[in-house]
């Protein structure tokens, strides 16, 4: 196996300038469920007061796509602006800006080269007045997550809620043949680098509950055997080579003990794992196939899938009691790879429809109702929610090739991030990790 | 607000006019349908996840036209008539599989004619060292041996007892369909079924080992009936 080592020198300063008044404006806006979307102008970022330069489109780019995925904004078309990206943020006529329907503008320049200086201001259209200003310095890649930051800095100041996933990154497999690569991305497809690369299977990638490393199973050694490959470190270690199966590690939240799937015992079954003794404490005990498990966030619980009915469906366990064991789906016969929302309301999975079509899910927990969040575009499979639940990560085939995409938990939005020479799938979303990871 | 509701009346005329061209009933999806199915009828037992399919999406389209809703009905039968094709094309490329009097035929044609053919049990000579190992496979999310395959199996457990210090690996494998995650399971499902029975057929379980590969390691490529039957299997490897 070889391995790829890439690592972005990175070095990130951040001067808030400007906090303002905290405005929670977006919370107000939320209607019967419904958000009414604060409009948004973001022109073009000018680099020397060129708005077209390679840095400049791409980190422009960037930000909308950060606010649009918030769910927050609606990213005005640039094509309706009557003001030129080139006017200086002191020199801005917020009737211009009026006109078009903004709400909210954003200006932004860049100066220098490696490091580049970036400096964002955010704008309250109406009022004239300034919400938001930082000064970023960086070098290569970490740039982008400077702008990735300013996005999450202005949802935490208009709505008073901090977006995780706008520092976190996916894990998936790229497969192209029989070689495997487990890739890493950030959360909107940027970055793409395979920290692993193999002739031997690699599969069913997962975070650690700090972010540090990702889980997977790999037939390196002839075995499916559970790997973790530390992302600073860049090495893998060995956590579990049981007879059989060695696979599907969901991290408990206190990041001590993960639960996964052994077959060493001659059937799947649901196993913890402490993770400095690795002592097993076995969770499932039955003739069924029980595989895939999700920790809910609070730790108490456990969603998996068994066919003990006769058919694969959704499960949870109760830690403190694993013998109480409650089937939650019963639409379909074939519902899989379930994942818990952070805040616990939702189950998300893969289900088969009445057309054997294989699409994403959603389980209310509280409700037990179920809404459909993919529907008669190709394959869609392996959900993963984002670490606050905003946004949910899945694999899709509608192009005709298997790329990332991103979907909010309505199913109205949706985006591929990621599509590349090979088939990529099972996507997992990571926790939120520092910025200077 | 007066141009709005203009735009409205508009819309609804618009939708009127539409609905009022629109089929009765799916009466020409059903047909189809209905005759798909008829000429799949062969393929009942060879393709029995397809066959079961079929007649429940013939079921649903019905229920549908009895609540009146005509769209989902139509497509629910286009839906049964692109299962029940499937069948049909299944039965076409099987006809050892799914028709008994072809497959004495085909048997012992192939006997004749075509000796290293390998997968046919008459072909497999359970006293030679290097018999070619026979695939089992499986119905679709199934992990049970199918009659069909006993015999393979035997000619499997003959070859084990005449060849006492061989050891070998069984192999499970399974189709694309489904989740990555459970395909691993359902493997391991197959290969573990295969063991018992050689097991139940006298054969010292110490001698096997088993892995699953998932939908890993396909035989067949392409998303077809014909390619999920090839790689829904278990193989067998000496590994001594």
């Amino acid at each position: 196996m070889g391995i790829h080592i890439r690592r972005s020198l990175i070095f990130l300063c951040a001067i808030a300038l400007w906090g303002g008044a905290v405005h929670a404006q977006l919370k107000g806006e939320v209607r019967d469920g419904a958000l009414v979307e604060y409009a948004i102008a973001v022109p073009a970022f000018t680099q020397g007061g060129d708005p077209k330069g390679e840095l400049a489109k791409n980190l422009t780019e960037t930000l909308r796509r950060d606010l649009a995925l918030t769910g927050y904004f609606s990213v005005l078309d640039e094509r309706s602006f009557v003001e030129g990206p080139e006017v200086a943020a002191d020199k801005v006529n917020f009737k211009n800006w009026m006109t078009v329907g903004a709400k909210g503008l954003v200006k932004a320049t860049l100066t220098g080269v490696e490091p580049v200086e970036l400096e964002v201001q955010a704008f309250d259209v109406a009022g004239g007045k300034k919400l938001l200003h930082k000064k970023y310095k960086a070098s290569g890649k970490a740039i982008r997550k400077a702008v990735h930051s300013f996005a999450r800095d202005l949802v935490q100041l208009l709505a008073g809620e901090r977006l995780k996933f706008l520092s976190s990154r996916l894990a998936f497999i790229e497969k192209s043949g029989r070689n495997y690569k487990l890739m890493v991305a950030d959360f909107d497809g940027a970055d793409p680098t395979a920290v692993l690369t193999s002739d031997k299977i690699l599969t069913l990638p997962s975070w650690s509950a700090d972010g540090a490393k990702i889980y997977y199973t790999a037939y390196t050694s002839g075995e499916p055997y559970l790997y973790a490959f530390d992302l600073k470190t860049q090495k893998a270690a060995l956590i579990s080579d049981h007879p059989g199966l060695n696979t599907s590690a969901s991290p408990a939240p206190d990041g001590k003990s993960i639960a996964l799937r052994l077959s060493k015992d001659g059937n799947a079954e649901l196993y913890l794992m402490n993770l400095e003794s690795k002592a097993l404490t076995r969770l499932t005990s039955n003739l069924a196939i029980d595989t895939a498990p999700s920790f809910s966030a609070d730790g108490k619980e456990i969603a998996f899938v068994s066919n003990r009915s006769g058919n694969p469906h959704i499960y949870r366990l109760f830690l403190n009691d694993p013998a109480r064991v409650e089937r939650l789906t019963d639409q379909g016969k074939y519902n899989q790879d379930p994942d818990y929302s952070p805040d616990g309301k939702y189950i998300a999975f893969t289900g088969r429809d009445e057309f054997y079509m294989f699409d994403i899910f959603l389980f209310d927990v509280a409700s037990r109702v179920i809404s459909r969040l993919t529907q008669k575009q190709g394959k869609n499979e392996n959900p993963s929610f984002s670490p606050e639940g905003r946004l949910i990560v899945f694999s899709s085939d509608r192009t005709g090739k298997n790329g990332i995409w991103l979907s909010n938990v309505k199913g109205d939005k949706q985006v591929q991030i990621y599509t590349g020479p090979g088939e990529a799938i099972t996507p997992s979303w990571s926790p939120e990790v520092p910025v200077t990871q | 607000m007066r141009r709005f509701t203009a735009i409205i009346i508009a819309l609804l005329a618009v939708t009127i006019a539409f609905s009022g061209c629109r089929m009765k009933s799916p009466e020409e999806a059903r047909q189809m349908a209905e005759k798909a199915f008829k000429d799949a009828l062969s393929g009942k037992d060879c393709d029995r996840e397809n066959f079961l399919a079929a007649e429940e999406l013939l079921n649903k389209a019905r229920e549908e036209v009895n609540k009146k809703n005509y769209d989902k009905a139509e497509e629910l039968f286009m839906a049964a008539k692109k299962k029940a094709d499937q069948i049909g094309a299944f039965v076409k490329s099987h006809p050892d599989l799914c028709d008994p009097k072809a497959k004495k035929e085909t048997g012992a044609q192939k006997t004749a004619a075509a000796p290293n053919d390998g997968f046919e049990e008459e072909t497999l000579s359970a006293k030679d060292p290097n018999m070619k190992f026979p695939v089992i496979h499986f119905e679709y999310n199934e992990y049970a041996v199918r009659a069909d395959d006993i015999p393979l199996l035997k000619i499997m457990a003959e070859w084990l007892v005449n060849f006492p210090e061989a050891a070998i690996r069984i192999e499970g494998h399974a189709d694309e369909r489904g989740s990555i995650d459970f395909n691993m399971s359902l493997g391991e499902r197959r290969a573990q079924e295969v063991r018992d029975e050689l097991g139940k057929l006298g054969i010292d379980l110490k001698r096997i080992r088993i892995i699953s590969y998932g939908e890993e390691r396909p035989l067949a490529t392409g998303s077809t009936e014909e390619a999920w039957f090839q790689n829904r299997r278990a193989e067998f490897v000496k590994t001594n």
